[in-house]
């Protein structure tokens, strides 16, 4: 009978869709990371619904340059570190992977400062949540199956949508939600700006490039199944986008009306906890948790990854330890300084996490670029270049996050400089 | 002074860059872009350069025309003949940066893939050849031009210089999928990859982007590529297939042994499987729709329709004549089946048997007469008992009316018994 079942268009194509669904959505939820929280948290308590219109850029941007990403991946069944290294030289490919490094280790503490946060709602000392937190992700990696590690992520993946419990805990004026998408205030001053600027950049960062093209590969598909594939993009940015106006929404219909201003995320769930219940606060910190700890484990594999990939190094979970040294040794070290970094007593933690993201600013236009040109090369993508709207709408997408992360960057010079 | 023939050692990346000057009046005429070699001998030899000009336009330049190279200072022309307007390669030759530098190649040896780092040539006065890849992190240093500085460092600490890792030409497989417009595959004739098991083959395709698998694929005759094809995952199997142009996907399907065609061909589309079909032989069609319409859960899924089978007049020596002849397209040759008039099973003996005997001893005084065999309807999983139980290699399969149809091996046995054992040898994770 099952079978017969299979011959039916709807549910043969909904079986193949469901083989094939992971990368987009993996990717998408690890966009959510801590960093993201944090700025959506702010966001949401400072400007309450008034930011929500910029999750529609975001979401586009995001479909735009993941498409390529697995549409690269598809068809040259290459990684993105391959294809920089052997179209654009050793000289950039270097650059791109030091500030990678250097910002996923950023990253990654960032990561681990919200499983010590979000640890802290419960009750448990940063010494023992984060050294524990990390052992429990190396462990997962370097001896775990990968069929169940894909599993385990997908199940993070599900978590996050406690933040949409977390808002509707927070009982949110719908009405005024809906307004903001029609008729958003936009103001043009910097701290606006500014936030504007953070939003749209926390979802779209580097090294996720990356870490998508490989995870399409991974999956091993045909051209013909491209299709597919394109829906799993896209159900992985609307779960980015879904948790991030969860997230705004839950801060700005308890802390923004309060007038309560946060730094971190972990003071969003704590201010939570008297204005919307303890279990709602519980269930954020939960959410930051799952998330942190999330990307904490795919941002330094994937580091690994793609700088083993460029340089010519054995890469892989499923090689021993002794076969892929250079691999492990980075994957093991990136987690050990972004630990130390968390556990250091008065360590700079904000200029770590704002560096990182000036490197991640930096990185993406070089990215970006290099992504279009290649998938525009016939010699690369053989029928599969891009088309004249997918040229035009990738273009835009590059231009406006070139400009947004120029202004990012250049903004406090400017500031300082008329001062 | 004499002119001494010196003999030494330099970096492709200590020559791309550099100026190119005129020997007579000292002018410089560009830089060097890449270094053109011709394959026609053992090892590549340095033939010409890709000279870019002042004004960005690429031209060759002949090697008889170089009168000196000083590696990372400029190379000196004595500027003869006029250049040539366009960038413009003989049959055989390449440009060794455009084809090696950061791109992979197949250490035939080690039999992994490795990325190039830079290019070890052998300098004997003018003559140059390619001699050794460099794919070891002081390479990748002296490309990005840190290699003394880091080095100094390293020397500081251990006494000791870093260490190279070179891949000697003769094990090297370039995979570079095309240089301009032609295959490389084409000009490098002498295909190594045959020295590789198909086991590792496989390994290495894997490790591969869709390009070069289909580089290697083309470097491969058909009996090859199907051996190979075996030991991919059947993801990979299905995708060659769909990349590979229409003929040459069924000319490795029609060299794979049946079973595994099958195996492959359910796993494609129907448009793909039609499309392959009408380029079978016949008779293989036929078969492949009988074998595609037996459910996988009983023994004719799993087997072969090639196997020795004599008649019950033959001789030891007609057994193994026929082997020897034939031997090529048998998954497995150690049993030879003898059958009757009606083409039923009458006996089975060994290849051992075959081999000690005395070549006109009958095969009816040889064979042993009570057969074990399995029918095509029988479960896998007996199928897989019977393996245990006798310790056979290989299991014959008759219809009703006891026709041979085909063996199944060991091999094929425990992989649908144990699938979870083919998924690891396969896909590593």
């Amino acid at each position: 009978m099952f079978n017969k079942l299979k011959e039916t268009p709807f549910l043969k194509n909904l079986i193949i869709f469901l083989a094939i669904l992971g990368p987009g959505i993996v990717t998408g939820s690890v966009d959510n990371d801590a960093g993201g929280i944090t700025t959506y948290s702010v966001a949401g308590a400072l400007y309450g619904y008034n930011m929500l219109w910029t999750l529609i850029p975001s979401f586009i941007a995001l479909v735009v340059v993941q498409e390529m990403n697995a549409r690269m991946g598809i068809v040259t069944g290459k990684g993105l570190a391959d294809l920089i290294r052997e179209n654009f030289g050793v000289k950039i490919t270097f650059f791109i992977f030091l500030g990678l490094v250097a910002a996923d280790i950023g990253n990654t503490a960032t990561e681990f400062a919200g499983v010590a946060g979000s640890m802290n709602i419960f009750g448990a000392s940063k010494y023992l949540s984060v050294p524990l937190a990390a052992l429990l992700v190396w462990i997962i990696v370097v001896k775990g199956n990968y069929k169940i590690t894909e599993r385990i992520f997908l199940f993070f993946s599900v978590c996050l949508f406690s933040y949409v419990v977390s808002a509707v805990l927070a009982k949110p004026d719908w009405t005024a939600i809906g307004k903001s998408f029609v008729h958003p205030h936009v103001q043009y001053n910097e701290a606006y700006l500014g936030m504007v600027l953070g939003l749209v950049g926390t979802t779209v960062a580097p090294w996720m490039q990356f870490y998508m093209q490989s995870a399409v590969i991974e999956k091993r598909l045909k051209i013909e199944e491209y299709k597919y594939v394109i829906w799993d993009v896209v159900i992985g940015c609307i779960a980015t986008v879904v948790v991030a106006f969860f997230i705004i929404v839950a801060c700005a219909a308890t802390l923004h009306v309060n007038g309560i201003v946060i730094n971190e995320a972990k003071d969003a769930a704590m201010s939570l906890k008297p204005l919307a219940g303890a279990f709602a606060a519980q269930l954020f910190a939960f959410g930051l948790f799952v998330a942190s700890i999330f990307s904490a484990a795919i941002l330094p594999l994937a580091t690994a990854f793609y700088v083993c990939e460029a340089f010519g190094f054995e890469a892989g979970v499923d090689k021993k330890i002794y076969e892929a040294p250079e691999f492990y040794g980075l994957f093991t070290a990136i987690i050990s300084v972004s630990v130390l970094i968390i556990l250091i007593p008065g360590a700079p933690l904000i200029s770590i996490t704002i560096w990182s993201q000036i490197i991640n600013a930096m990185l993406l236009p070089i990215v970006l670029i290099s992504m279009i040109r290649m998938v525009n090369n016939p010699k690369i993508m053989g029928a599969y270049v891009n088309n004249k709207t997918q040229n035009a709408v990738g273009w835009a997408t590059t231009v406006v996050l070139i400009a947004l992360t120029a202004l990012m960057i250049l903004s406090p010079l400017v500031s300082a400089y008329l001062k | 002074m004499i002119n001494v023939l010196r003999k030494n050692f330099i970096f492709l990346s200590q020559i791309v860059g550099v100026p190119v000057v005129d020997l007579a009046t000292g002018a410089r005429l560009g830089r060097v872009a890449d270094v053109v070699a011709t394959l026609r001998e053992m090892y590549p030899r340095v033939s010409g350069l890709a000279l870019k000009l002042h004004n960005g336009k690429k031209v060759y330049l002949p090697w008889r025309q170089v009168a000196r190279v000083n590696a990372s200072k400029s190379v000196e022309v004595s500027v003869i003949e006029v250049f040539s307007d366009s960038l413009r390669l003989s049959e055989n030759e390449i440009l060794l940066k455009e084809t090696f530098w950061d791109k992979q190649i197949v250490d035939i040896e080690g039999s992994k893939v490795v990325r190039v780092n830079d290019l070890h040539l052998l300098k004997e006065d003018l003559n140059i050849w390619l001699v050794h890849m460099d794919v070891g992190i002081p390479g990748l240093l002296r490309r990005l031009g840190c290699y003394s500085f880091v080095n100094a460092i390293v020397r500081s600490i251990f006494s000791a210089d870093m260490e190279d890792r070179f891949i000697s030409w003769k094990f090297v497989q370039p995979i570079t999928p095309s240089i301009g417009s032609e295959a490389l595959a084409l000009k490098v004739h002498h295909s190594k990859l045959s020295h590789l098991h198909p086991a590792d083959l496989a390994d290495i395709l894997i490790d591969l982007g869709t390009d070069e698998r289909i580089a290697i694929l083309n470097s491969l005759d058909n009996e090859t590529a199907a051996q190979m094809f075996q030991e991919l995952p059947l993801k990979i199997r299905v995708q060659l297939v769909y990349v590979l142009p229409l003929e040459r996907a069924s000319g490795i399907v029609n060299a794979m042994a049946m079973d595994e065609a099958v195996d492959l061909l359910s796993s494609v589309s129907h448009k793909k499987l039609n499309a392959i079909k009408a380029r079978l032989p016949k008779e293989k069609v036929e078969q492949i729709n009988t074998l595609l319409k037996i459910s996988e859960r009983v023994a004719g899924s799993l087997m072969n329709t090639d196997f020795v089978a004599v008649p019950h007049t033959a001789t030891a020596g007609m057994v193994l004549q026929k082997i020897k002849t034939e031997a090529k397209k048998f998954e497995s040759i150690y049993y030879i089946y003898v059958l009757d008039d009606s083409s039923a099973v009458t006996g089975v003996l060994t290849l051992r048997q075959a081999l000690v005997s005395a070549p006109e001893k009958p095969v009816l005084e040889l064979m042993r007469k009570r057969v074990v065999k399995v029918h095509m309807d029988t479960d896998v999983h007996d199928v897989a008992e019977i393996f245990y139980k006798y310790n056979f290699t290989a299991v014959p399969v008759v219809d009703r009316r006891n026709i041979l149809k085909g063996i199944i091996t060991m091999r094929d046995a425990f992989e649908t018994v144990f699938p979870p054992i083919r998924n690891e040898i396969e896909e590593p994770s």
